[in-house]
């Protein structure tokens, strides 16, 4: 298998509703800036990948048809790849697998949605089986309250601790100009009033629903070294699933990420995660996953994960920064946005993360979360070739 | 068994310039015009933001005379739901004088490779590809009209609903005959973890293998884990606020999903519940029409 590394990423400014684009517009707008940021133009890529969530987000089938043109894939190979809500990390990774695999040797990745052209929790209501649990499901909030609820009641965390969480990463966004929340007094009391989603997730535990999109070059051992000064280089990947109602499931318990955890950590030799990892980006869609994400990628004990918030760890200035960039909390494409965590993932070891640079960071860990709560992704990306 | 539905979802389609203005010069000026690559200098009609060939942004405009040629016919004699006209009719490829790409659109009958054409428009225009009501012969008077400053269109709106008939499987056929003709809930048990999939399914989820014993499960239960909706949505099938959970039913293993009737503040993480069942059964979730305290 070659060496690859993330060589230039870019992103839009997501916002509610992005009037002024298409969808094809904002996919043109990711695709330039990520090669700008590589310092490379269309021409000297091999393959186009193209990810987006459920088609019935735009109504438009064949996203990849349509957004050819914008995504330069104009007599490219072209794939495209869907994976619910972690479809933006796996179309990074499986652009990776293509310059890992020797297939190509420069591959430009595309997602993103424009979640304002419909309304996004009808078209997230149909991920539920008609037969068993569409007649009531509400979108994305409902399951993950139930998860909430069940992991809350499991290991005690608490909504106060969740809080905590949602106030981290909105006040890390106010350092993220693409970030789509900007709420510069957030505090855990706004967090407690707000209104009530679906029991116990609130408003603010909440992500928003975003028109964006996120790009990324990855290249091959030698053109990577040429394009950028300190590549990215993705040292392990892994992508896992679970049932939706298997005997025994407990949402509190996410298998499938302990599994991806335990897979790339032994990739690349990781004995202490919370240790050797420097910073990580995790797909926190409602605040209470951030938690269990983190005791579930094995940064603390299962149960720890409020007290790993309240210890302040996870915030910028702490040992293990999470969601720097703002996270899911702050800006939520769902098409791209895994495929966001990556990207912050590789500017944060690149030194190209801006405001929310993290000093010194060299061993990034990047995480996507999708599907009826059982797609899971990871990547880890460094400084270190070797 | 079949259950029969719809995915019915609104949209409103963010144009982009170089369609928002587009649609405008056709309905406000019953103008066609293009956009130029400062590139490769192509002219694109319908304009798009981006030339796929050139990856360059596309912000030159042309204004086109409306005449050009047919590059192929075909006449339609088929009907969907949403077809424009009712058959037969013609849809044409037309070249536009100064264009460099191929406009699909209606076109006069007869109209073949090579013809010169100009579109009509129609009266009555709201910003729509069809504000050009077809192609005709260019021997047809043009109607000479005189161009305004248009503000692009911002979006389009519209709607997806298309009609499904879902098929339950042999499994579900089965428990759901169940549940409507004797009130019995079934499970399947897989051979090599003895686990019992409720609803009942074909294959063992973690095994991966066939789960063919059938067993009657109790429509008693323990509450796992619940939430109640407050958020609505447009095409919500159940108006909020409600209550729903996972119930874990005494002899199954796996979790069924259902209604909880009780006041929120009694409910409580492995609290026992039983269903409560419909007189007009079906064959479908709401045999059950939810789920209460367990009597004692």
């Amino acid at each position: 298998m070659r060496r690859a590394a993330i060589v230039g990423t870019g992103q839009t400014k997501c916002k509610e509703r992005r009037d002024d684009v298409s969808f094809p517009g904002l996919i043109y707008e990711a695709a330039t800036r990520a090669l700008e940021d590589a310092g490379i133009t269309i021409d000297d890529v091999d393959a186009v990948v193209f990810g987006s969530a459920p088609e019935l987000f735009e109504g438009v089938n064949h996203p990849e048809q349509w957004c050819a043109d914008a995504s330069g894939a104009f007599l490219k190979p072209q794939i495209r790849i869907h994976t619910g809500g972690t479809v933006g990390a796996s179309t990074g990774i499986a652009a990776f697998y293509y310059v890992a695999a020797g297939m190509f040797d420069t591959v430009l990745a595309v997602t993103g949605d424009k979640l304002s052209e419909s309304p996004v929790q009808l078209g997230l209501s149909t991920v539920y089986d008609p037969i068993l649990g569409r007649q009531f499901a509400c979108g994305a909030p409902s399951a993950v309250a139930l998860q909430a609820r069940q992991y809350m009641h499991k290991y005690g965390v608490t909504e106060h601790q969740a809080a905590l969480v949602a106030v981290k990463n909105r006040k890390n966004a106010l350092l993220n100009p693409y970030a789509q929340l900007h709420i510069p007094n957030i505090s855990v009391e706004m967090v407690m009033n707000s209104m009530v989603l679906s029991t116990p997730i609130k408003l603010l535990d909440s992500c928003p629903a975003s028109d964006g999109a996120c790009a990324m070059v990855i290249a091959s051992e030698g053109l990577a070294e040429q394009y950028a000064d300190r590549p990215a280089w993705i040292k392990a990947v892994a992508t896992f699933n679970e049932g939706v109602y298997y005997a025994g499931r407990n949402f509190a318990d996410p298998l499938a990420l302990m599994e991806a955890a335990k897979k790339v950590y032994k990739t690349t030799g990781i004995t202490d995660p919370r240790r050797e990892i420097d910073v990580a980006e995790l797909y926190e869609a409602f605040s209470f996953q951030e938690m269990l994400w983190t005791e579930a990628m094995f940064f603390c004990e299962r149960g720890e994960g409020g007290k790993l918030v309240e210890s302040g760890a996870t915030e910028m200035t702490g040992d293990l920064p999470v969601n720097p960039s703002g996270g899911v909390l702050s800006t939520n494409t769902i098409g791209a946005t895994a495929m966001m965590r990556q990207a912050e993932a590789a500017m944060q070891v690149m030194g190209r993360a801006g405001q929310h640079q993290i000093d010194g960071a060299r061993t990034a860990i990047a995480h996507g979360w999708g599907g009826g709560i059982q797609f899971h992704t990871l990547m880890i990306v460094s400084t270190d070739k070797n | 068994m079949i259950l029969h539905g719809d995915i019915t979802i609104p949209y409103k389609w963010t144009t982009g310039p170089a369609i928002g203005r587009f649609l405008a010069e056709l309905r406000d000026n019953a103008r066609i015009v293009g956009a130029r690559c400062a590139e490769c200098n192509k002219v694109f009609v319908p304009p798009t933001d981006v030339c796929g060939q050139c990856f360059k942004p596309l912000d030159a405009w042309v204004e086109l005379t409306g005449e050009g040629e047919i590059i192929a016919a075909s006449a339609v004699h088929y009907q969907l739901p949403w077809s424009p006209l009712p058959p037969p009719y013609t849809l044409a490829l037309v070249r536009l004088d100064g264009a460099d790409t191929e406009l699909i659109h209606l076109a006069q009958e007869g109209l073949k490779t090579g013809d010169r054409v100009r579109a009509k428009f129609k009266e009555e225009r709201s910003g729509t590809i069809l504000d050009i009501d077809k192609f005709v012969p260019l021997a047809d008077a043009t109607v000479e009209r005189e161009a305004t400053t248009t503000q692009p269109l911002k979006e389009v709106r519209g709607q997806v609903s298309l009609p499904y008939r879902w098929s339950y499987g042999k499994a579900l056929s089965r428990f759901f005959q169940e549940s409507r003709d004797n009130k019995r809930l079934m499970g399947t048990r897989c051979p090599r973890c003895l686990s019992v999939t409720v609803p009942a399914a074909r294959i063992c989820t973690r095994c991966f293998v066939e789960a063919t014993e059938w067993v009657e499960v109790s429509d008693h239960g323990v509450l796992e884990t619940f939430t109640t909706v407050h958020l609505p949505f447009p095409g919500q099938p159940t108006e909020p606020p409600y209550t729903y959970g996972l119930i874990l039913l005494d002899g199954a293993s796996t979790y069924f999903s259902h209604l909880i009737e009780e006041p929120v503040e009694s409910l409580r993480c492995g609290m026992r519940v039983q269903a409560v069942w419909s007189d007009e059964r079906k064959g479908d979730l709401f045999d059950i029409l939810h789920f209460k305290k367990e009597e004692s």
